[in-house]
């Protein structure tokens, strides 16, 4: 990817929400995929090996897993326009069974690919500048934000642009593609964490200094996985023109000094810790000090050009107030819930963001059809200037729809699968593949993730639960983030059979937390009982507007774990 | 006495592939061949001849039973690997 160079005009054209390329950048990609083509012929033909194979095929976001090839495609800080989302659908249907996964990591993955068919899906994804490129090996992955990016009425920058920043600065970054393991960078562009930033080895949280300046506040070192690690801050307020100079300094200090020789100790979490924080941060305050300010320099110049490939929504005029919805919300109860958690508060007056829910009652955590996927770009065009986010919840985001709109698009919404007004709530299982298909598992999450969802399908009694984030890995790696869950769920292998270990207080807001352990694994029959134990205890202890999380850290492990043996 | 079938991926689309009674490979585990005790050591040598070719990869041993309707894997993995995605009726093996 080109670096940013000031002196390109900004495209323009029609698409807005989505970075634009220009000719470099695809010329770029051309390049890639043709050289990945010639790569997949010479291991067909056996010129090179699958020990020599291997390294170039994940450098392209494809994996070999249960029954297939897996490919992970990037969703640039999980952006897409309604023509790539199109596009998805359309490799879901001709090279894959018919549907994608969308992961916590706003990536989209299919699960049945076939090698000598994948050259022939990058130059396909090329087309509306997508690639899978990063997505796999020790690299610096793609960075993840807000769902809510560019949308949100809390929002002090707009994280999109300095995700990209950190995209290009970060793709085929010579000295930092072979890190001592894999980097991951979650960036956010308002006080409120909604991008999990403290369970990264860098988080960005945007905050304004004691004069009102925007800044950013640095965590380095969070992670899960085998060693759960909440980041710890070095800076407290780094100016915007700084950022890449800072992630330069940190990347090279942990580059230089992390562990090479241990893979289980290579993170930089690792690095941290046997550094001790301050020391740490010293190190990257000298690294930073050692820096040009101006090759690194985000001037105010620069960022605009970012900031202007991305083009501007043409927002109309509008009152905050809509009779329109009010009168909706009045008339129809179903809508009325719908929108008490599928909304989020937009910047723009008349506006609001609509989440559309993966988690249909009984289904698979984040997968979506080609025709799901089709009906909500369609949808996206419609109401939304053909935008469209992926929340690392593993929903997706229609992130601009004027409040008149809303009743319409919920009816449009209402077909299975998508429809189901339950963001934020017990049935809005963030789930891994799991041991059904994915090479690393230990145990099975989809299942389990069914059961529970089945148990509470009932709308009324999830909107009365409240707030409960349920997360669900199929095995250490974590990329459920079941660390974080309120309640987390890990699957273990316990003598040869799959069990499941509970953690309960777990959060990924500004007051991160690591659940705690509940006690022994369990069989998955048993999961749900447990789980519809632990919210009736919440719900007999819960004071008048306390969510799960504030009873759980107003009362304590203690008198849940009280509170379960003496029900048995 | 143990008994092993052999495994592995197809290199050019990944699918899954078991070592079959007349050599060769198949699709579909029904058809895959048990070997007892030592007898698993030629199978998987054989299985390795076909990495050399470029037709598999990743090949090795899978512990299993006899039942009453044929062969079953031991562990759940390999029951998945199988019968295919558990949480995907519609995507079972053919003969699982
Ligand atoms: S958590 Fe484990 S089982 Fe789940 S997708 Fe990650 S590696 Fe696979």
């Amino acid at each position: 990817m080109d670096l940013i160079d000031i002196a390109r005009p900004a495209a323009g054209g029609a698409e807005t929400g989505i970075y634009h390329y220009d000719n470099l950048d695809r010329a770029y990609l051309a390049r890639r995929v043709e050289e990945f083509r010639e790569q997949v012929g010479r291991r067909l033909s056996g010129a090179l090996t699958e020990d020599e194979f291997k390294p170039l095929r994940l450098m392209n976001g494809l994996y070999l897993q249960l029954h297939a090839y897996m490919l992970r495609v990037a969703i640039p800080y999980g952006v897409l326009s309604g023509r790539q989302m199109r596009k998805l659908a359309e490799i879901g249907r001709k090279y894959d069974r018919d549907y994608g996964h969308f992961t916590t990591r706003q990536n989209i993955q299919f699960n049945w690919i076939k090698l000598e068919q994948t050259p022939d899906i990058l130059a396909e994804l090329a087309e509306v500048d997508i690639h899978a490129i990063q997505t796999s090996g020790n690299c610096i992955r793609n960075v993840t934000t807000d769902q809510f990016a560019g949308a949100a009425a809390d929002e002090i920058i707009d994280p999109r642009v300095y995700a990209e920043i950190l995209r290009q600065w970060s793709t085929d970054h010579p000295e930092f593609a072979f890190l001592p393991r894999k980097f991951k960078i979650a960036l956010t562009g308002s006080e409120q964490d909604r991008a999990a930033i403290k369970l990264h080895d860098i988080g960005v949280l945007t905050k304004r200094n004691a004069d009102g300046v925007p800044g950013f506040t640095i965590y380095v070192g969070g992670g899960l996985g085998r060693t759960p690690v909440i980041g710890v801050k070095i800076r407290d307020w780094l100016p915007v023109s700084d950022l890449l100079r800072y992630m330069e300094a940190i990347l090279r200090v942990y580059n230089a000094q992390g562990r090479r020789d241990n893979l289980y100790k290579a993170r930089i979490k690792i690095l941290v810790r046997e550094t001790g924080a301050e020391k740490f941060a010293a190190l990257v305050e000298e690294e930073f000090a050692s820096l040009s300010g101006d090759r690194f320099n985000l001037a105010p110049a620069v960022v605009a050009v970012i900031q202007a490939r991305f083009g501007a929504p043409q927002f109309a005029t509008l009152p905050e107030v809509s009779t329109i919805f009010d009168s909706a919300v009045a008339a129809d109860p179903d809508f009325a819930q719908w929108t008490r958690t599928n909304l989020h508060p937009h910047r723009v007056p008349g506006y609001a963001s609509a989440v559309i829910s993966l988690k249909p009652i009984g289904g698979i955590p984040g997968d979506a059809t080609s025709d799901q996927m089709d009906l909500v770009a369609d949808l996206a065009d419609r109401h939304s200037f053909g935008e469209i986010r992926v929340a690392h919840e593993q929903n997706l985001v229609l992130p601009h729809v004027r409040r008149d709109d809303l009743y319409p698009l919920w009816q449009q919404l209402r077909r299975p699968g998508i429809e189901t007004a339950n963001i934020g709530l017990v049935t809005d299982i963030i789930a891994c593949p799991g041991l059904d298909y994915c090479d690393l598992a230990n145990a099975r999450s989809i299942p389990v993730a069914q059961a529970i969802s089945n148990r509470f399908a009932d709308l009324a009694r999830q909107h009365d639960i409240g707030e409960l984030h349920v997360n669900i890995s199929g095995c250490i790696n974590a990329c459920a983030h079941h660390h974080i869950g309120h309640i987390g769920i890990l699957g273990v292998d316990k003598h040869g059979q799959e069990a499941y270990q509970i953690t309960l207080g777990g959060a990924a807001d500004e007051n991160a937390a690591l659940g705690q352990l509940l006690g022994s694994a369990i069989p998955a029959e048993q999961v749900p009982d447990l789980i519809e134990a632990v919210i009736g205890h919440y719900l007999a202890r819960r004071t008048p507007g306390e969510r799960f999380i504030d009873t759980f850290r107003r009362v304590g492990m203690a008198t849940f774990k009280e509170a379960l043996r003496a029900e048995r | 006495m143990p008994l092993h079938v052999v495994t592995a991926s197809r290199l050019r689309d990944g699918a899954i592939m078991w070592r079959a009674s007349a050599g060769g490979w198949t699709e579909h585990f029904p058809q895959a061949a048990p070997f007892p005790g030592d007898a698993i050591d030629a199978a998987l040598e054989a299985g390795q001849a076909d990495v050399r070719t470029q037709q598999v990869i990743g090949v090795y041993k899978v512990a299993v039973t006899e039942t009453r309707s044929g062969l079953a894997p031991e562990s759940v993995r390999e029951r998945i690997r199988a019968r295919g995605p558990s949480v995907r009726p519609d995507f079972m093996y053919p003969g699982a």
